[in-house]
């Protein structure tokens, strides 16, 4: 499933949800209300209770909105788009700068990845978390679901296989196919 | 080769562990508020009643034709406005709409601000 295919589907479970189909709306809740929260999350520097609320609110306005939605970028670029607006205005209202990222290199982080243990200081850095969120939603369903039920999860390869609904062997299959393409996505990741 | 793959696979289980880890994500509760709050406004927001785009366009268009109606009822000469009955009515409700643009601009402000 390439980008298009990504914002066709995401165009047409847009239009369902809009149409006041409930089965719909728990589809983008499932699909996008976790990875929702980690983006605003680390945006915020991991304060959890500000996180809850402004992820509530890019919810809300995203579902009340969602007849606007054009598929011109993925569902999860856009509701980043409206979460980003509220972290600003929260930040703004209490006199907080809004900080700017320093920028860590994708190509120099993708080939870090391969090249011995990650420092520390990497992974403590906001926006390399908030990278591997949005390099996570890019991927296929399955690379994503097998990535994150393993690593996230914790999960062994077995109990992976069995949510899959494959054998262990393709399983071990998939998780190295989507290990290399989040790497690929994130030396071709762009910021926006 | 084999090494950097084992590094690659530590390096992602580290990164997606730290990133998307269950601390952040939101917990279970949080999840059952939250899902709950969005389908009750899915079901609110279906019943309130929809005003087509063309109601919309009909209605303003026929407040135009009223106030040049009301316009060509005008005595020119003396800068007056006839008092028949219909131009009294009419007046009424152009003047009414009129002072109702700033009130409706408020309230669209106002409730925009909040969503």
């Amino acid at each position: 499933m390439n980008i298009r295919d990504i914002q066709r589907d995401d165009l047409s479970l847009a239009r369902r949800t809009v149409t006041g189909d409930e089965a719909a709306l728990a589809e983008f809740y499932k699909r996008y209300a976790d990875p929702l929260f980690a983006f605003i999350y680390h945006s915020l520097g991991g304060v959890r209770s500000d996180a809850e609320e402004i992820w509530q609110e890019t919810l809300l306005t995203a579902l009340r909105s969602l007849e606007k939605y054009s598929g011109n970028s993925s569902l999860f670029t856009w509701l980043c788009g409206i979460a980003r607006k509220k972290i600003a205005d929260r930040l703004r209202s209490r006199g907080q700068p809004i900080t700017m990222f320093s920028e860590v290199s994708n190509k120099q982080l993708a080939s870090l990845l391969a090249h011995g243990p990650l420092p520390e200081e990497i992974l403590t850095r906001r926006e390399v978390r908030l990278r591997v969120v949005e390099v996570l939603m890019e991927l296929p369903e399955e690379y994503r679901l097998a990535l994150t039920e393993r690593y996230a999860e914790e999960r062994s390869v077995e109990e992976v296989a069995q949510l899959l609904g494959k054998s262990y062997k393709a399983t071990e299959s998939i998780l190295s196919r989507a290990r290399a393409a989040f790497r690929d996505q994130l030396s071709q990741y762009d910021k926006e | 080769m084999n090494d950097s793959l084992d590094h690659l696979e530590d390096n992602l289980a580290r990164l997606i562990q730290v990133s998307y880890g269950a601390e952040s994500r939101p917990n279970l509760g949080a999840h059952e508020r939250t899902f709950k709050y969005l389908a009750d406004n899915l079901h609110s927001r279906q019943s309130a009643a929809v005003f087509p785009e063309q109601i919309v366009v009909a209605l303003v268009g026929m407040l135009i034709l009223l106030a040049a109606w009301l316009v060509s009822q005008v005595d020119w000469t003396g800068m007056r406005l006839s008092t028949t009955l219909p131009c009294l009515v009419v007046a009424c409700v152009v003047l009414l709409n009129l002072l109702f643009i700033p009130i409706a601009s408020i309230v669209i402000l106002i409730r925009r601000r909040y969503v």
